[in-house]
Order: C-alpha cells, then sequence, then structure tokens
C-alpha cells in the first residue's frame, strides 16, 4: 500500500519503532535519574551520620585529654614556658580544627545532597510530563526543574567556597598584628 | 590587679587551652562560647582585651567585633582574632573590622603571652 507524499507502510513502521524505542530509552533514563538520586541521597545521609560519629568520638577522647592534661599541670607545677607544655597545648588544638574540617566536609555533603533532591525532583517531573498530551506544559514544568538544579548547583559552590582551614600540620600559626 | 581578657571560642578545648596559658602568667580569664555569649559578657564589664574566633555559631568573630567597636567602653580596646583562617582576604576583613592583631590557630603559648604582653603589658 503506498500512502500520500510516497511514504510507505513499512516507512511508517519504521518510524513508528523508532519512537517506541525512544520512549523505551526515555523511560529508562527516567528510572535511572531516579534510582541515581534515591542512592546518593542514602548514601549522604550515612556520610552524614558517620561524620558527626567522627565528630562524637573526637570530642570524647579530647575531654578525656585535657583532663588528663589539666590534672598533670596541678600535680607538677609546671611553668607556661616550659617546652614540652607547649607542644603540648599547640598539639591539643586538634579538636578544634578537625571540628571545623568535619563542619565543612558537613557542608559539601549536604549541598550535594540538595543538588541530589533536585535531580529527584526532575526524576518526577519527568515521569509526570511524559504521561500528559500538554506539550508546553510539559516543557515549562521541565525548564523550571532545570532552573531549580541550575540554582542548586550555584548554591553548592557558594556554600562549600570558604574552607576555615588551610593548615596542613599541627605546626603553630603565625601571629600578624596590625 | 591582674589585666581581665575575655576569650571567647566555641571550642571547648581552646578555651581551656587559652584559660590555662593566659592565667598561668597571671591574667584574669573569663570564657564566652559564641559570639553573641561574648557581647552579653562584653556589655557587663570592660575587659582590657579580647580574644576571639571567627567562626562560631550565632554570631562570628567579625560580626562580634564591628558589635564592639560600636559601644563606647570597647572603642580603644585592643581586639584578637585567635582562628584557624589565615587567608589574607580574611585578615583584610578584620583589620577593616577593628581588631588588633590576627592569630593563627594552633597557637603557641609562649607566642601568645607575648603578644598579649606586648598588647595590654
Amino acid at each position: 500500500m503506498q500512502l500520500a507524499n510516497n511514504v510507505s507502510a513499512s516507512d511508517v513502521a519504521r518510524a513508528s519503532a523508532g519512537v517506541e524505542e525512544e520512549r523505551a530509552l526515555m523511560e529508562e533514563v527516567r528510572n535511572l535519574v531516579r534510582e541515581a538520586a534515591m542512592q546518593f541521597s542514602g548514601q549522604f545521609d550515612s556520610m552524614r551520620g558517620e561524620l558527626d560519629r567522627v565528630h562524637a568520638l573526637l570530642s570524647d577522647a579530647i575531654e578525656d585529654l585535657t583532663d588528663s592534661f589539666r590534672a598533670l599541670h596541678g600535680a607538677r607545677d609546671l611553668k607556661s614556658d616550659d617546652a614540652h607544655l607547649g607542644k603540648a597545648v599547640t598539639a591539643l588544638q586538634f579538636h578544634d580544627m578537625v571540628s571545623q574540617l568535619l563542619g565543612h566536609v558537613g557542608r559539601r555533603v549536604d549541598a550535594l545532597d540538595d543538588v541530589m533532591r533536585q535531580f529527584n525532583t526532575l526524576g518526577a517531573a519527568l515521569d509526570r510530563e511524559a504521561a500528559t498530551s500538554d506539550v508546553r506544559a510539559a516543557i515549562d514544568s521541565l525548564r523550571e526543574e532545570q532552573v531549580m538544579i541550575a540554582t542548586a548547583l550555584r548554591g553548592l559552590e557558594a556554600r562549600t567556597l570558604n574552607n576555615p582551614v588551610g593548615q596542613r600540620a599541627m605546626t603553630r600559626g603565625d601571629v600578624e598584628l596590625f | 590587679m591582674a589585666k581581665s581578657i575575655l576569650a571567647i571560642d566555641d571550642s571547648a578545648s581552646i578555651r581551656q587551652m587559652v584559660g590555662f596559658t593566659l592565667k598561668s602568667s597571671g591574667y584574669e580569664v573569663v570564657e564566652a562560647v559564641d559570639g553573641m555569649d561574648g557581647l552579653e559578657k562584653a556589655k557587663g564589664k570592660t575587659f582590657n582585651l579580647i580574644l576571639t574566633d571567627q567562626n562560631m555559631p550565632r554570631m562570628d568573630g567579625l560580626t562580634l567585633i564591628k558589635n564592639l567597636r560600636g559601644l563606647a567602653q570597647y572603642k580603644t580596646v585592643p581586639i584578637l582574632m585567635l582562628t584557624t583562617e589565615s587567608s589574607d582576604t580574611m585578615k583584610q576583613q578584620g583589620r577593616a573590622a577593628g581588631a588588633t592583631g590576627w592569630l593563627v590557630k594552633p597557637f603557641d603559648p609562649q607566642k601568645l603571652v607575648e603578644v598579649v604582653k606586648k598588647v595590654i603589658g
């Protein structure tokens, strides 16, 4: 059978198969986006919990160390210019630096989690719009999701820009009087 | 009479180390847990020196300095930052806010005492 404009039945069948293949592929992409967003969110939650645990362990350790330090100092009447004492006081400040670094890593995790949450809503929007016949509304909705993801990505950069701890060793810091 | 220092840091271990170091050298040290707490304590009594951290909950060090410099009793009182932050940008912001000096953590106790003596005697 020959259709209008010299389009054959086999052309129609090929086009139809192509559309079906594209639809199936889009379905796979949607599932992948949803699955990735879910997996990442789970991983971020675990990372957040583990960071909190590290912080709690460190806090316990530093509490014990400073208690022992105070007791030793009281017992031995050490002078504040004693070299070993100076080293101990410097080293005991590790908790503050590690806490701040953990806080910074925590902010990175939270910011990444926010981005992944946006991908999750994108997955839901893709599902929703695949079922609609209103192409215009679908495009507008997906554009909105695109803007939300771009905003979350910009937030990711802003929230993780400043790392409060630049030190790479527990050596004493600089002093500058203005 | 011992000169008084207000030490502000959200880290208990840092407050203890600062307190231990400065008390051992004859200074009276009052501790505050963040900028807000520090501001309240500073309003209640005029200290000879303020030593503050930068990154703290509720109120950071730079905001605290700006607030303190707005109070008549703290126009000329030395304020030192004691922080892990070491970038020139942050130091410039500190200077603009009214900080007297910038000490990067971890501090060496002997050096801290030297700086404090230089600033308030």
